[in-house]
C-alpha cells in the first residue's frame, strides 16, 4: 500500500470532524502553544523525561544531549542491569536453558514475565533512554508476539542478541541476526520452509515488513522465489541431546535449483550463502532505505512526515551503509523535526511510561502486574501485538472513545491511589511549597507539562484549583491536597500531555 | 460549550460532517428504528474457507490437501453435510441446527480478485471496500452510516481497543472495549467539574476534540441506559474470552434499545500456516459457541439482526509442508439472522483443478460486495449502495436476504 495513503486512514476524518465544530475566526488553528525544542526532543527521544534528566539536558544543550545518548555505551546503566539480572535469571539464559526451565510447571511463564518486567524497568529507569526507545522501535519493526509456545522463551534471546545488540548499529547486521533468530524462524514458520513444500510466511514479511515495504517493488513471484532461497533455514532443536537450540541450515531441505528474485540471478548449486546474499541485497536496496527512513520519520517526526525529511534519512542510510545512529543524528537535527510539535500522539505504552516518569511515581514490589493490567486495557503490552507488522504508529489507530476514556482513567487511578502501593505518586514532592491556586497550577504545569499553556486553558486549571476560593490566596491544607490532585489529574488527562 | 455534549454529538458533528460527505442524507424523523442491526465479525489472519465450508464433493480438494483435508461426511471427524457437495467443519456443529432451520447461510468462493497476499493490504481493501480508489480513506460501514444518516450516540460501535478500519470515517462511531469500564473513574469531590473541564480543554484541540467530547457524551448515555441490567436469556452460554464477552455486551446494548445499527467485532488467530488440524478447531468452536449464544440470548430480537463474517483472504488451495496453508484468495463467509434466506451455501463453484486455480488459490466467483450491498439494501435501509462501493457495479443479487417488512 502507498504509505501516504495508510497515514491518512484515520487521521483525516478525525481532523475533519473537529474542524466542522469550530465557530471561531480560525477554525483550523486550534493548536496548542508549542513546547520549546529541548522539551520536544526529550519528549520524543525518551519515555518521558524525569526532572533530573531535564536538568541535565538543559546543561549540555540540544546537540550535546543527542550525542550523549547516541554514544549509549558510555552511559553507565550498570545499576539497572545488575538489579535486573539479579532479579530475573531468565534474561541471561540460552534457548536450551529457557526451554528446560519452562518445563518446570511453576516456571512456564517465567521467561515471558521476566522479559516484560525487564522491559518496563529499562524503559522507566535506564539512563540510556534513546537506546531504549530504539529497542522498542526495532522490537516493533521485527515484531514477535511472545505469547504462544516456545516463543515465550525464544523471544528472550531474540531481545538480547538481535534487538538490543544492534538497536543503534547497522541495519544489515540487525537483519542478518533477525533472519537467524530462533524466535523469528519459529514465529514466521521459516523453520518448516523446505524445498518439497515451501512456506512463504517469512519470505513475504521479510520483504513487506522488514525491508522493502509493501510498495517496494517486488512481485508475488519474488515472494515464491525468496521462499525457495530461504528453504532449509531452520532450527536445531534435538530433544535431550544437550546441544544448544540454534539456527541450523539444513542442506537437505534446501532447494538447490536456480532462482531469480528482485531482478537478480541466483544460480543453481548454492546453499546458505545465497540466503545471506539475498539479505545483503535487501539491506542495500533503495526501497529498504526509503522504508526504514519513512518508519523512523514517522516514529519521531509525525504521522505524515515531510518527504524532504524521509529523503534525507534515506540518503543518509545509503551513504552510511545503514548506520542507524547517523540517521537519528540527521533526524533530530532537522528543521522538520523541530517543527513537528504535537504531530505524534503518545501510544499507550509511551503514555503510561511518561506518566510514571514525569510524576516520579514510585514502583514497588511486583508492580509489573498492575502495569500489565493497565497496558492490557489500553492495548499495548510489550511484545503483545498479534501480527508480524507490530503496533501501529499512527494516531488514527489509537484514537477512539474507549482509548481516550481509558487513558483518562489511568491518570485518575494513579493519582487517586487506586494503583497503590505498587504504583504511587508523591504529590508533596511535585507540589513543593505551592499553596495558592495560581501557584499550584504554575508549579504543576512546570513539573508535569513543561510547555506553555494557552491563557484560556490555564484559566480552566486555575478554576479547578480554586473552586470558590481566590486564585491568589493559599488554600487550607486539606483542600490544597485535594485540589492539587485534581489539577494534576486534569493536566495529565488534558491534550497537553497526549502528544510526544 | 453552549450545547450539551449529547446534543453536540447528535447534531453538530453528525449533520455538518455528514452533509459534507453525502448530499443524499436522509434522517429518520421519529424515534422508531428505521433500520435493522448489522453485526460484522472480522476474522483476522485469513480463515481457511476450504476447511470450513468443505467442498467434499470435489475430488480435487482431497488431491490438494491429502493430509489436512476434512474427511467426507459419514467418516470419522468428517464434514457435516450441508447440501451434498459442501459440508461443515465438525467444529461448527453447534451451528448446524441454525442452518437447518433456515437462519444461517454460507457464501463460498467470495472475495475479490487481486494479486496481493498481504494481511494488511488485503484487510485494508476489504475494510475500505475498494481496491483501486486509493483516495478513499473511510471504511465501507462508515460510508453506509453517512448514507442512512442517524442521530443516536450508539448508532455504530467498534468493539476492541481500536475502531475497525471499516468503521473509520466522518460519521461518529463509538469505540468500546468493555462496557463496565466505560465511565470516568475519578472519585474526586469535583468529578462534575473535572468532566466539564475536560470538555473545555479538548474543545479547543483539533485532533482529539470530537473523540473526547463524544466519549463524554457516551459515558452519560450508558450511565442512563445501564445495559448491564439485562440478564442472559434463552439459555445463552457465551464462550470465555474477549470475543464471547463482546458479543454478550453487544446483545445487552441491543436489548437496551439504544438504536444500534452497526457493530464490528474482531476475532483473531486465523493465520494457520502450520498444523491447521490443531489450530482451526478451537477457533471454530469459539466462533460457533459465541454466535449460538448471541442468537439464543437475543431470541425474537434476532428477527432484525444480521450477522456476517469477513476475513482478509482464504488460503492457498494446496497444503504446505507444515500441515498448514499459506495466504490465498477466495474465502468463505457465514451469514446469520432473521432476514437471511438460510439453509443454503451460496456459491458459483470455480473448481479446484489446477487450471481452475488463480495463482494457486481458490478463484473468486462472487465479489464480496455483491452480497454486502444486498445486505445494506434489504436489511439496513440503504438506498444508495453506490456511495458505499463506488468502484463496484453489483451484478444480480444472490437473494441471500429478505427485505425488512
Amino acid at each position: 500500500m502507498d504509505p501516504a495513503r495508510r497515514q491518512f486512514l484515520g487521521a483525516v476524518p478525525v481532523t475533519a470532524l473537529a474542524a466542522a465544530k469550530h465557530n471561531g475566526p480560525h477554525p483550523d488553528d486550534a493548536s496548542l502553544p508549542a513546547p520549546d525544542d529541548l522539551s520536544l526532543l526529550l519528549s520524543r527521544a525518551t519515555f518521558g523525561a524525569r526532572q533530573a534528566e531535564v536538568e541535565r539536558a538543559r546543561m549540555i544543550g540540544y546537540a550535546g544531549w543527542i550525542e550523549e545518548q547516541l554514544a549509549y555505551e558510555a552511559i553507565d546503566d550498570s545499576a539497572v542491569e545488575n538489579a535486573l539480572h539479579a532479579a530475573f535469571p531468565t534474561l541471561a539464559m540460552s534457548n536450551r536453558q529457557l526451554i528446560e526451565n519452562s518445563l518446570i510447571d511453576a516456571n512456564r511463564f517465567q521467561a515471558l514475565g521476566e522479559l516484560r518486567a525487564a522491559t518496563y524497568v529499562r524503559q522507566l529507569y535506564s539512563p540510556r533512554q534513546l537506546y531504549e526507545v530504539m529497542v522498542e522501535f526495532w522490537s516493533n519493526h521485527f515484531n514477535i508476539e511472545h505469547i504462544d509456545g516456545p516463543l515465550r522463551e525464544f523471544k528472550t534471546v531474540d531481545d538480547r542478541e538481535v534487538i538490543r545488540r544492534h538497536a543503534l548499529g547497522r541495519f544489515r547486521d540487525l537483519l542478518q541476526a533477525s533472519a537467524k533468530s530462533v524466535a523469528m524462524l519459529y514465529y514466521l514458520d521459516n523453520y518448516t520452509n523446505v524445498a518439497t513444500g515451501p512456506n512463504e510466511n517469512y519470505a513475504r514479511e521479510l520483504m513487506e515488513l522488514h525491508t522493502l515495504g509493501v510498495d517496494g517493488g517486488y512481485s508475488e513471484t519474488d515472494v515464491k522465489e525468496v521462499a525457495r532461497i530461504l528453504t532449509g533455514w531452520s532450527i536445531d532443536a534435538r530433544l535431550g541431546s544437550g546441544t544448544e537450540i540454534t539456527y541450523l541450515f539444513r542442506a537437505l531441505s534446501h532447494d538447490m535449483g536456480a532462482k531469480q528474485a528482485l531482478g537478480t540471478e541466483f544460480p543453481a548449486g548454492h546453499g546458505q550463502d545465497e540466503g545471506e546474499r539475498l539479505l545483503d541485497l535487501l539491506a542495500a536496496h533503495p526501497s529498504t532505505a526509503n522504508f526504514i527512513a519513512l518508519k523512523l520519520a514517522r516514529r519521531f517526526a509525525g504521522d505524515a512526515p515531510q518527504q524532504s525529511l524521509v529523503d534525507a534519512l534515506a540518503a543518509t542510510y545509503m551513504q552510511s551503509d545503514g548506520d542507524i545512529r547517523a540517521m537519528l543524528r540527521v533526524l533530530f537535527n532537522s528543521s522538520e523535526f523541530r517543527n513537528s510539535a504535537d504531530q505524534k500522539l503518545k501510544r499507550p505504552a509511551e503514555f503510561v511510561a511518561s506518566l510514571l516518569r514525569v510524576t516520579g511515581a514510585t514502583t514497588v514490589g511486583n508492580f509489573y502486574r498492575p502495569l500489565t493490567d493497565v497496558l492490557t486495557t489500553l492495548g499495548q503490552v510489550p511484545y503483545g501485538w498479534p501480527a508480524p507488522n507490530g503496533y501501529p504508529d499512527m494516531m488514527g489507530y489509537w484514537i477512539s472513545t474507549t482509548s481516550v476514556l481509558s487513558r483518562w482513567n489511568v491518570v485518575f487511578d494513579l493519582l487517586e491511589g487506586r494503583l497503590a502501593p505498587a504504583l504511587r505518586v508523591d504529590l508533596a514532592a511535585l507540589l513543593g511549597s505551592a499553596a495558592s491556586p495560581d501557584a499550584i497550577v504554575d508549579q504543576l504545569a512546570g513539573r508535569l507539562l513543561r510547555r506553555p499553556l494557552a491563557e484560556a486553558d490555564r484559566a480552566q486549571f486555575v478554576a479547578v484549583a480554586a473552586g470558590n476560593s481566590l486564585p491568589q490566596r493559599p488554600l487550607p491544607d486539606g483542600l490544597r491536597w485535594a485540589r492539587a490532585r485534581d489539577v494534576a489529574a486534569l493536566m495529565l488527562t488534558s491534550p497537553y500531555f497526549q502528544y510526544r | 460549550m453552549s450545547l450539551t455534549r449529547r446534543e453536540f454529538v447528535r447534531n453538530t458533528t453528525a449533520v455538518s460532517a455528514l452533509a459534507a460527505l453525502s448530499p443524499r442524507l436522509a434522517f429518520s424523523a421519529d424515534g422508531t428504528p428505521a433500520r435493522g442491526t448489522l453485526v460484522v465479525i472480522f476474522q483476522r489472519g485469513g480463515m481457511d474457507g476450504l476447511n470450513v465450508v468443505v467442498p467434499h464433493g470435489d475430488a480435487d480438494y482431497y488431491r490438494l490437501r491429502p493430509s489436512i483435508g476434512i474427511a467426507r461426511p459419514g467418516t470419522t471427524n468428517g464434514a457435516l453435510d450441508l447440501d451434498g457437495f459442501f459440508g461443515l467443519n465438525p467444529a461448527l456443529a453447534p451451528l448446524l441446527p441454525l442452518y437447518q432451520s433456515g437462519e444461517l447461510a454460507f457464501v463460498q468462493a467470495t472475495g475479490y480478485r487481486h494479486d496481493s497476499r498481504s494481511h494488511f493490504e488485503c484487510q485494508d481493501h476489504i475494510e475500505r471496500g475498494t481496491l483501486h480508489l486509493h483516495d478513499i480513506t473511510s471504511g465501507w460501514l462508515n460510508r453506509h452510516l453517512a448514507v442512512v444518516g442517524g442521530n443516536a450516540n450508539f448508532q455504530a460501535i467498534g468493539f476492541g481497543g481500536a475502531i475497525q478500519a471499516s468503521l473509520r470515517g466522518m460519521a461518529p462511531v463509538i469505540g468500546v472495549n468493555d462496557i463496565a469500564d466505560f465511565t470516568l473513574s475519578t472519585r474526586s469531590a469535583q468529578k462534575a467539574t473535572l468532566a466539564s473541564s475536560l470538555d473545555g480543554l479538548y474543545d479547543a484541540n483539533t485532533l482529539l476534540a470530537s473523540t473526547s467530547v463524544q466519549a463524554l457524551a457516551a459515558v452519560d448515555e450508558l450511565a442512563a441506559e445501564n445495559p448491564a441490567q439485562y440478564p442472559l436469556q434463552g439459555g445463552a452460554a457465551y464462550p470465555g474470552g474477549r470475543f464471547g464477552s463482546q458479543l454478550r455486551e453487544l446483545a445487552q446494548i441491543i436489548k437496551a434499545g439504544m438504536d444500534l445499527e452497526v457493530a464490528c467485532v474482531d476475532i483473531g488467530g486465523w493465520d494457520h500456516h502450520a498444523s491447521i488440524g490443531q489450530v482451526l478447531p478451537p477457533l471454530l468452536t469459539e466462533l460457533a459457541q459465541g454466535l449460538l449464544a448471541f442468537r439464543n440470548d437475543l431470541g425474537s430480537l434476532m428477527a432484525d439482526v444480521t450477522v456476517a463474517t469477513l476475513t482478509e483472504f482464504g488460503r492457498r488451495a494446496y497444503q504446505n509442508a507444515s500441515g498448514g496453508t499459506d495466504h490465498g484468495s477466495a474465502f468463505a463467509s457465514l451469514v446469520l439472522g432473521g432476514g437471511v434466506n438460510g439453509g443454503r451455501v451460496y456459491a458459483e463453484w470455480p473448481g479446484l483443478r489446477d487450471t481452475d486455480l488463480f495463482n494457486g488459490d481458490l478463484n473468486v466467483t462472487v465479489d464480496y460486495r455483491t452480497w454486502l450491498a444486498e445486505m445494506l439494501e434489504k436489511r439496513a435501509g440503504n438506498a444508495d449502495v453506490a456511495s458505499v462501493f463506488p468502484e463496484f457495479t453489483p451484478g444480480p443479487s444472490l437473494g441471500l436476504f429478505r427485505p425488512r417488512s
